[in-house]
């Protein structure tokens, strides 16, 4: 009788437990899932230091070449410090063809700009924390 | 004579009395309190819009205008080598399964301005940490440095040179301008614990 009545409560426990968990899961696809047409999950920000001074019509020139290349959404240069900042679409485009061509189309003394291993751990906690179990399961259920 | 007398008096009556109904509606006019609009109400508030960036989705004012201040002011950040130290998640390199630190920080961030300004719609809520824990390097492993108030107020310009590339600036839109600036201050406290 007793096994009986532990038995029952055991299979109660298990279904109400499943029945959350699949709720869960359910609702973080929903509020996470990612829309296709958006291509949300393939936008890309990179840097090019210029080692050499950069006018503003050059920096306007080295934008425009730049916004022409396939796959270049924008870009924005700041003229204090000689630095270009564009984004760009993952497949479409990549930064180590944007650095080439834009160097071999003015000759530029310009250097890639590449996050270190030490930098890349550190960052502003807006963006999400990617080591947390919660990003980890959303991105799981997202990218499923 | 007594006509005349009559039809003065009749109009003086009349002026005085017309006089006293504009004071009173004036009067009833400055004692009405104009309801204050939120800050996500001065920037396009709940209306429904096209949204650009997704053809045939809709979006509220509020948020797009937000949202373009927002990505604008990540490029001004990403190109400034002094807040470089902050933001390595913008330049990481995830390839093509991955959501990028872009659309993560501007997502979050914009979410944080869209509740920070007064939104209402749930699913523009800011869900993250608290600004205080969050910019902790001892309660969150991604802060890996703590931000001084140089670095705080180099954030603050770096954001209002986002806003002068969506056309505010202090010269056309002091009062906005000065708004949103005062509304990122209220942050400092918490942001800057060096």
């Amino acid at each position: 009788m007793k096994k009986g009545k532990f038995f029952k409560l055991f299979i109660w426990s298990a279904s109400t437990i499943s029945v959350l968990t699949a709720v869960l899961v359910f609702h973080i696809y929903l509020v996470t899932r990612v829309n296709k047409n958006q291509d949300e999950r393939v936008r890309q920000l990179s840097r090019i230091d210029f080692k050499q001074n950069i006018e503003a019509e050059e920096a306007s020139k080295i934008r425009a070449f730049v916004n022409g290349l396939e796959g270049v959404e924008n870009s924005y240069f700041n003229l204090d410090n000689d630095v270009l900042v564009y984004s760009y679409l993952v497949g479409k485009q990549n930064s180590n063809n944007v650095y080439n061509k834009l160097v071999a189309f003015g000759k530029y003394k310009a250097e890639k700009y590449i996050v270190d291993e030490t930098n890349s751990k550190t960052g502003c906690p807006i963006g999400t924390d990617k080591t947390s179990i919660s990003y980890k399961l959303s991105a799981y259920i997202s990218n499923f | 004579m007594k006509k005349r007398v009559l039809f003065l008096s009749a109009g003086l009556i009349t002026a005085t009395f017309m006089y006293s109904s504009c004071t009173k509606d004036e009067a009833t006019k400055t004692v009405t309190p104009t309801p204050s609009l939120t800050l996500y109400e001065r920037v396009g508030g709940t209306t429904m819009v096209n949204d650009p960036s997704n053809s045939g989705k809709m979006i509220e004012a509020g948020r797009l205008t937000l949202r373009a201040v927002v990505d604008s002011s990540i490029f001004v950040i990403a190109a400034d080598p002094q807040m470089a130290k902050y933001f390595p998640v913008l330049f990481a390199e995830l390839g093509m399964s991955n959501t990028s630190g872009l659309t993560a920080l501007s997502k979050n961030f914009t979410d944080f301005m869209c509740t920070a300004t007064g939104s209402k719609n749930t699913t523009y809520s800011y869900t993250g940490k608290s600004m205080k824990a969050a910019h902790d390097p001892a309660q969150n492993n991604r802060m890996g440095v703590k931000a001084d108030k140089a670095d705080f107020d180099k954030f603050v310009g770096d954001i209002g040179t986002g806003l002068a590339q969506n056309g505010v600036t202090s010269a056309n839109n002091k009062a906005l301008v000065d708004d949103l600036v005062a509304l990122l201050y209220t942050t400092q406290g918490d942001i800057v614990q060096k």
